[in-house]
This record gives C-alpha cells, structure tokens and sequence, in this order.
C-alpha cells in the first residue's frame, strides 16, 4: 500500500481547507480566504470603493456641466472622465456588487457548504484590485485617461495615447475574473444544490445568476477579442477596424455591442432576482408566477443576443437590418412586462409592509419601469434616430443601470445585512437613505430626458445656453445623489459596529434556506450537512 | 430527482456482528444530461459567435471562445469526476479496508483491526489512524450520519472480538 | 421675449419651476420638426410616449393601490394565491398586440426616412477633427466647398468673455459657413470622415448619421420652411467633440441661387492660378489661413502644441528635418495619432501650410515649398 503513503496526507489536508477548516485571523484571513461568505464580503466592499470613485468622477462630470462654458476641468479631461466613470461602474462597482451577492448567498440558498471552486473564487476575486488600479493608473499616462467612451469605438481608441493599454488590460483583467466567477457560479448551481432542491425549487435569485453567469460565459471571449484586436491595431499593424487597410470600424461597433448588450442584462438580470427575493418576503405571499419568471429571464437572455444593433441604428445599415432589429428589440417588453406583472401581482392582496429593502425594491419597480419605457421608446428606430447619443440615452440608460440595478443592490444589501452581520441597521436611516436615493436621483436624470429630447448630445463638456436650466437641476440633483451615498456608509457601519442583535428571521416572509435553516449571522460554513428539501 | 434517488439507494450502514459495512456517496446534483445541455449549448454558440465574426474579419475571437470553453470543459469534467466520489468501508476480520474515490481516483487502503484507532479533530471530522497513516472517513454522510458511523465503528475496534 | 431675461437672471431658475409662461419656454419634447418625415417621427414619439404613459399609470395604479390598501398596518391579510395562468397568457399576449400596432407605423417611417433615392442634390459632408467639410456634389451649386468651423469666440467658451456668453443666443450652436440650401427640395447628404467616427446631427431636420472613415453612408431632408436649423456632432470624436457644430440654412429658391453665384464668385476668386510663381511671403501668408482653419486645434497658434497629446511644431525635428518628411507626414498622417491625412487640402495649400509652419515662431528655415513639390509627393 505504497499509494496510501503518499496519497493520504493529500486526502486529509484537503478534506481540512475545505470542509472543515477554523476562521483564520488577520490580513491573511481575507488574502487568503477560500471561504465564500469571506469573498463576499470582499467583493461587496470593493464595489462600494468602485461606486465611490466612479461617482467622483461623475460628481467632476456634473459640477463642469452645472453651467456652460469650461469652468472646472478640460475637455480632454471631461471626455476621460465620461470614460471611466462608464467603465469603473460598469465592470468595478455594478457587477462585482452583485457576484457579492452571489458569493454570499448560492452555497447559502442551495444548501451547500461553499462555492465549487474556492480558491479559483479566491483568485477571481484578486484579480479586481489590480484591474481597478489600472484603470485609475490610466489617467496620469501622459496625455492622460483615453476619453474614448466606455465603449472604446475605434478608430478613436486605435488613436488614443498610452491609457488606452492599460485601459485594454484592464478590461482583459477584469473579463478573466468574471469568466472565472462564471464557470464556479454555473458549476456550483449545477452540482452542489442540497437533495430534492430541484432546478424549479431554487430561489428565483439563484436562477437569475445561472442565466446572467450563462449569458457572461457566452460574451466575455467576444468582448475580449475586440479589446485584442484594438490593441493589435494600435501595436502591431494588423488592420480590423482601420478601413485605409481594409477593415471596417463599424465592424468594432457590432463585436462591442454583440458582447454589450447582454452585458445590460448581466447587471439587470441579478437585480431582478434580488427584487424577485424582497417583494414576496415583504408581501407576506409566495412571489407569483415563479415559473413564469424564470422562462421571462431565460427569454430576456436569449433575446438579448438578438438585438445588439439597436445601438447602431445610425451607424448605416440596410434598412431590412434595421427594421429586424426594431421588431426584435420591441419584443423584449413582453417577458420584461410579465416580470413586472408578476412583481405587482406578488403584492397584489399581500400583507405589505414598507422596510428599508421593500422601499429600495419598490423603487427598483417603479423607476425600472419607467427605463423600460424610455427603452420602448428607444427601441422604434425612427425616433432612436433622434435620440440616439443624446442626454436621452443617458437618462434612460441611467433608470435602467441606477434606478435598476443599484437600487436592487440596495434592497439586497439592507435585506440580507441582519443574516450577514448578525445585527441590524438602524431603519430610520435606511428609509432617509431609501428617500434621499429616490429624489435626487430623479432630479439628476430625469430632467436628462428633456435635454436629450431638445437636442442635447452626449458626452459633450459645455452645452449652447438653451440647456442650462435642466443642466444645473442635474448637477444639484447628482450631488445629492453622492452625498446621500455616504450615509449608506453610515448605516452600514453603524450596523456593523454598534447594530442591534438581529433574529434568525428579521422578515415574516423570508423563506430562502438561509433565513429558514442557518442561524443569523450565518455559520463561517454554511451547510456542511446538505438540508433535506421536501 | 434521479440523483436525489441514486444518493438514498446505494448509500448504507449495515452492521453484522463485529462486521461492518458502510457505503455513501457524495451529495451531489450532478445531472449529465443537464451539464451536456449547458456545456454543449455554449459550446456551439461561442463556436459560431467566434466564427462568424472570423468570416467578417474578426478572426481574433476565436482563441479566447477557444480558451474559455476549455476552462468550462475543464470545470464540467471536475463536476463529473466529483459527483462519483465515494467512500467505502468494510469492517471485516481483522481487516478494515477502505476505500475512497475522489475526483476520479480511486484508492484503496488497508488497516489492521488491531492496530486501527479512530480518532475525532477538532472540527468534528473523524479519520481512521494506524502506524502514522491517517485517512478522513465519513466525509458525505453529514454530522449525524459521520457520528453513527463513528460509533458503530468505535464499538468494533481493537483486539476485541479475536 | 422673457427670453433673455431668463437666461440673465439667476433668480429665474427658482421661478421657472412656478411659472406656466416659463414651462412653455423651456423645451420639454423634441425640437419642432421642419420635414414632413420630421414631423411623422415628432408624432410617432408621442404617440409611443402617450401609450407607455397609459400603461404605467394602469400597472402602478395596481401597485400603488396594493400598497396603500394591503398593507399589514391596516390589517390585510396575505392571499397564498401565486398563480393564474389566464392572467399570466393575457399580459404575455396584450403587450404583443401593443408591440404590433406601434410597429406598423414606425415601419413605415423607417422606410420612407432610407429612401434616400432621386435627390434634387447631393452634399457630402466630411467630419474632421474637429469641424466638417461639405462638398455640393450635384444640382445647383454643383462645385461649391467650404470647411465650416465653430465660430464661438474663444473667451466665451473658456469664460474670460461670459457677457459674452450670455448675450450670445447661438452659442457653441455657430459656424464659419453655413451649409445652405434650397427650401423645398430633397437634399441627400452622403456623409464620411477623415479621421474618427463623428456623426451629423440636426434636430429640427430629423436627420442623424454617423461619419465613418473609409465609408460612405447617406441621409436625407426636405426642408418645408426656410430658416437657419442648428446640431451638433453627435458621435464622441475626441477632445473639441462638443464644439464642431452644424448650421444649415434653409434658403427661398431665389436666394439659394444668388448664394450660389456669390460663392462661385468667390471661389473664382480664390482659386489659384497654377501657374503662378509663389513667393515666400505669399505663401506663408496663405499658409497662415490654412494653418487656423486645420491645424489650430490641436498644434495651437503658438505652435507649442499642447503637452502630452499634441507636439509643438515650433522647434520641431519634423518641421526643421527634411521637407520630403513632412510632406509625407501631412499627406499620409500618422497612423495611430490624432494626425490624420491632409491630403484632401489642395497643393497650394499644403506647400503654403509647411512653409508657414516652417517660418513660423521660433523656425526660420526660410524655405518656401513649391505647390509643385506637393504635387510631385503626391504620386
């Protein structure tokens, strides 16, 4: 029995780290930690500073638009900030928040005693810090941040100076360690769910993470081909996007957006399973059509690969394209409807009451819909034609991702924050942050509508004298927005430090396996013994 | 629900005498057909994303499609090599013999009936030791069943019986 | 007429919110469109606004009267219902149906909106960094060519001039030239660019296409009215993207033709006459004209460039190397940077332009490049 030797200090020692091991203490503890909850944890706080340094950048971006005329800062800085305010949020702040949430609650919702994959969850979630510094690193290249837009059409990233490399790495970073976090979320859901907990009985939060991981496993190759292939251009002559050489910048256009907009739905499909969590626990009532939520998502998924160019519809293509894709990206309100038909219908005759989650949840509902609307509007290609690039875009764009997914973050973080803490936060602060977030934020973008409609373009530092009014309610708006913010903060801390002691249930209608199986705050391991779901 | 099924079927403790039979397979939800469902539809689209675009010029997408269907490859393989982990014991003589699949390898160990001692960490999991070796068993059974097996299996060790 | 005092006065901003006259001021919807598809899209935008209206204040009427009357702090009790799949077929195939009725207008727009077939004339619209060229292709004033650049002063951008600024009603939305035509007629713009993707935007003629370097792509407008309709690049193109404004000028047909003769006048004028032996100081005179309307943006009138993102031409190895170098440099640009070609500038313009820049500032070489040399570089 040599093989006994040699193999059973291998057996034991991973049996330990994975199953049974002891809370580490110190910085190791989380450098090192295999341990989802750890992880999580990580990944919500990284968000956080993400969100931060994203709304400065949008708060510079504001206050140089309060008034016309250059005040503050130069266009080439501006267009840098629009820039990586778009890329931070998106890849640094709204995504990693929500594959927090993801570590935190999976193994917890499907009875499982870790991710499937702990030190590649580990490994992806270190990957985030180096990526992020490079994209802050960007702007003190000389020439300074690539003011290319988050989209980094070419030939003006194939222009831009040095940032734009580090911007590309970045991007390549960060699309890594969302394929990794996607292949252990996928692997996770498929074969760590506890006994009897079938794919239909999963909570709805769980199945909107197996699509969105499913949906970024099938476009982050593509975005990171068009972030090579912009590179190889700038670099090494090759010529995709430069027509003097026989490639088609447009081409850029339709391989960004075939991988962006199912990006859109990677961070909305998380929020609608965070809301599709809070609503019925609030409601005191099961959420209605759960079966019809899910076949909504996957639909959502599907179509969202059918639609990409109805963000080029005046990029020239034929008219048969245009009219294809028209139809095809009206049809997305019909499963997006039925979500919010079964939202209000989980209310409908419920036992509401109206804590912080349920408030950031109903205006998740409300202001979504209310992007989803600007979206239909969007979607008829003639009158895209006049709103496209202009603050229109930006307004609707800003309901969907802000009013859309950061408020379902919210909701998720005040729900789940007595089961993670073990405390609770104080609810009068969080209903304050719930209405401050509300108003501002519809003073900052809502008026953006009426300037889009007027003619106003995007991504432009200084603005004809006709936009002013709208442009300085906006800026106010945005900084109270961003100061609003830092009272989360507040409440969060103040929850950590000094909350009160939270009970296994805070909430009457929770019934995920992590309010009605684990005590609060959740055990370092959550099931090591799978729960028995009937 | 087949694998709910499977799990309950072969997994058993049986006790004869001083002889000891125990068998228990890891829970999992590993379901081939839904993972081939999975894999194999992001298989095929990212092969015609990649290639398509490669026929319009955009040729560069393909190694990264290529590399990423691998690493899922690669994680849907460790599924089905994981989800066939087992362990087995058998008390029988003055022979203990286990053994263990895990991820895919097979082992088989040996101990002496006499010389075997079990011993508990102090997480709760349980291993048997003999002569410096030491092997971590009860691993898919979960606390109640890992401290049933436990004393059953106490109950029969040693130089009793012989 | 309570225009400018609006603009002027601060106190304004906290009474517009109050004052209906003020609402009115203010533009909440699109601009008035001037085409007759201008207006199809004005309608089919309200339309579409109107019908989404509808449906929201029926959803959140549901919603909000869940919330006020299920409320646990009244004492409803929940229903375990979770659901019905009449209702759940009904808001799946309703929905359908709207989609279906909003389509069929708007498909009929899109059509007539690329038809871009049997123009009475063609402008090409070239974008730049940063301003637009225009070339009248065919029809009347067939030949004609001008740059068109933003004509904001300077201080009132950078807000050393911001009475200025206040008094301006056109600001940032002012050209050099107009782009002009005739009223009533469809005009086809073929619209490209030499550099980066820009897009050409005018609100009140519901036009927007995208310029896209090395391609072609067209759009189209039958102004009704005549007047001057103002827009802007639309498309991200780098730094002076907020500052390459479109201005066309809907002229009545009679006026469009004396516009035609006056520039044809001009540019008989201006045209040069080959075989006219250029002296230095000619040329470095033209050579300054050329260098504000191209160069200026970037290299800066004192030539210095603007540290990091674009090189001082005073003192430059470039300027002061080899004038083979340079030519070559401005014929073909310089891949990978904001330098594009500048081939599309006629030989005398470019001989003039490296000669200006070449006894500019601080650089006396005291060469005068011949149009001829242009020429011979050219093939």
């Amino acid at each position: 029995m040599e093989a006994a030797h040699t193999h059973h200090g291998d057996t034991h020692g991973h049996a330990h780290d994975d199953h049974h091991g002891h809370k580490p203490s110190g910085l190791m503890r989380w450098v090192k930690s295999t341990n989802h909850k750890d992880i999580g944890t990580m990944y919500l706080w990284f968000s956080f500073t993400m969100f931060l340094v994203g709304g400065v950048m949008a708060l510079i971006i504001r206050s140089e638009l309060f008034q016309p005329g250059l005040q503050i800062v130069q266009p080439d800085f501006f267009n840098s900030m629009t820039t990586y305010h778009g890329l931070i949020m998106v890849f640094g702040a709204i995504m990693p928040a929500f594959v927090g949430f993801a570590n935190w609650l999976i193994p917890m919702q499907i009875g499982a005693p870790d991710m499937a994959f702990p030190r590649m969850n580990n490994l992806s979630f270190w990957l985030l810090p180096p990526a992020a510094l490079l994209l802050i690193t960007a702007q003190f290249m000389p020439g300074g941040g690539a003011g290319v837009g988050w989209t980094m059409y070419a030939p003006l990233s194939t222009q831009a100076g040095p940032a734009m490399d580090l911007t590309i790495f970045a991007v390549h970073i960060l699309g890594i360690s969302s394929i990794m976090g996607s292949i252990n979320i996928i692997t996770t859901i498929l074969n760590m769910r506890a006994p009897g907990l079938t794919l239909m009985k999963m909570p709805l939060f769980c199945w909107t993470w197996l699509i969105t991981a499913y949906l970024l496993v099938a476009v982050m190759p593509v975005l990171a081909g068009a972030v090579t292939m912009t590179l190889t251009d700038r670099h090494f002559g090759t010529h995709f996007f430069n027509a003097a050489g026989g490639g088609d910048p447009v081409l850029y256009q339709h391989i960004f957006w075939f991988f962006g907009h199912p990006e859109v739905y990677i961070i909305a499909i998380p929020a609608f399973g965070v809301v599709s969590q809070v609503i019925p626990a609030f409601s005191r009532k099961p959420l209605f059509g759960y079966a019809s939520m899910v076949y909504a998502t996957a639909s959502i998924a599907i179509l969202s690969f059918m639609v990409w160019a109805h963000h080029m519809y005046t990029a020239g293509m034929p008219v048969e394209a245009q009219l294809y894709f028209m139809y095809a990206t009206t049809l997305i309100a019909v499963p997006t409807g039925v979500k919010v038909f079964n939202w209000v219908a989980t209310m409908w005759k419920g036992s509401l009451t109206f804590e912080t989650p349920m408030l950031f949840a109903l205006g998740f509902l409300f202001l979504f819909t209310l992007g989803g609307f600007t979206g239909l509007v969007l979607s008829i290609t003639p009158v895209d034609v006049q709103l496209h690039d202009t603050y229109y875009v930006v307004a609707h764009f800003h309901y969907v991702m802000v009013a859309g997914a950061l408020f379902s973050a919210f909701a998720g973080i005040y729900f789940w924050l007595p089961k993670w803490t073990g405390k609770m936060y104080n609810e009068s602060l969080g209903k304050l942050h719930f209405w401050l977030s509300l108003i501002f934020f519809n003073v900052t973008f809502f008026v953006q509508h009426f300037l889009g409609l007027a003619g106003m373009p995007r991504r432009i530092p200084d603005y004809s004298l006709q936009f002013t009014e709208f442009n300085m309610i906006s800026s106010i708006g945005a900084w109270g927005f961003g100061l609003s913010q830092l009272l989360f903060l507040y409440v969060v801390i103040k929850c950590i430090r000094s909350g009160e002691k939270a009970p296994d249930k805070p909430w009457d209608g929770a019934d995920s396996l992590e309010w009605t199986h684990l005590p609060t705050p959740a055990p370092w391991h959550s099931f090591e013994t799978p729960p028995v779901i009937k | 629900m087949q694998w709910a099924k499977r799990l309950d079927a072969d997994a058993a403790l049986t006790c004869e005498g001083d002889g000891l039979r125990y068998f228990r397979r890891r829970c999992s939800s590993y379901d081939r057909r839904l993972i081939l469902v999975v894999f194999g539809s992001l298989l095929c689209f990212s092969l015609v994303v990649a290639l398509v675009f490669a026929v319009l010029g955009a040729w560069l997408i393909i190694p990264f499609a290529g590399l990423e269907i691998a690493a899922l490859g690669c994680a849907t393989g460790w599924a089905r090599r994981r989800s066939a982990d087992f362990e087995r014991l058998a008390l029988e003589g003055d022979r203990i013999v286990v053994e263990t699949g895990d991820r895919g390898l097979v082992q088989r160990f040996e101990f002496n009936r006499c010389w075997a001692r079990l011993v508990t960490g102090a997480d709760g999991s349980v291993a048997l030791r003999s002569h410096g070796r030491e092997i971590v068993i009860g691993r898919y059974c979960g606390d109640e069943g890992r401290e049933e097996l436990a004393r059953e299996l106490r109950s029969r060790l040693g130089a009793q019986g012989i | 007429m309570s225009k400018k005092w609006m603009h002027k006065s601060a106190a304004a901003f906290a009474l517009f919110l109050w004052s209906a006259a003020a609402w009115a001021e203010y533009k909440l919807n699109l601009q008035l469109p001037q085409t007759v598809l201008g207006e199809k899209i004005y309608d089919l935008h309200t339309i579409i606004t109107i019908v989404c209206f509808v449906i929201f204040i029926g959803v959140f009427g549901f919603m909000f009267y869940s919330v006020f009357k299920h409320r646990k702090s009244v004492g409803h009790k929940a229903a375990q219902f979770h659901e019905n799949t009449a209702v759940e077929v009904a808001w799946t195939l309703i929905p359908f149906l709207i989609l279906i009725a909003m389509a069929v207008p708007a498909t009929g727009t899109l059509i007539a909106m690329r038809d871009t077939s049997e123009p009475d004339m063609t402008i090409k619209a070239t974008g730049y960094q940063w301003k637009w060229g225009y070339d009248y292709l065919k029809g009347e004033g067939e030949g004609i060519s001008f740059y068109s650049n933003l004509s904001t002063p300077r201080a009132q951008i950078d807000g050393t001039d911001v009475a200025g600024r206040n008094a301006n009603p056109h600001y940032l939305l002012e050209t050099d030239n107009h782009v002009v035509v005739p009223v009533g007629k469809k005009v086809r713009v073929l619209v490209t660019a030499a550099d980066v993707i820009h897009a050409w935007y005018v609100p009140a003629l519901a036009v927007k296409q995208d310029a896209v370097p090395g391609f072609i792509r067209d759009t189209w407008f039958k102004a009704e009215k005549a007047g001057i309709y103002r827009g802007q690049c639309a498309e991200l193109c780098g730094r002076d993207h907020g500052f390459m404004p479109i201005v066309v000028e809907v002229m009545e047909p009679a006026q469009y033709t004396a516009w035609v003769a006056e520039q044809q006048k001009k540019m008989a004028a201006n045209k040069v006459d080959p075989n006219k032996t250029w002296t230095l100081e000619d040329l470095k005179a033209h050579g300054e004209k050329i260098y504000a309307q191209n160069c200026v943006a970037c290299h800066q009138a004192t030539g210095m460039g603007v540290p990091n993102a674009f090189p001082a031409l005073a003192g430059s190895k470039v300027v002061l190397g080899p004038k083979a170098d340079q030519i070559k440099l401005l014929l073909a640009g310089k891949p990978g940077t904001a330098m594009s070609s500048f081939k599309q500038l006629s030989d005398v313009d470019l001989a003039g332009v490296i000669t200006y820049t070449r006894n500019a500032w601080s650089n006396k070489t005291g060469e005068a490049i011949a149009p001829a040399e242009i020429k011979t570089a050219r093939n």
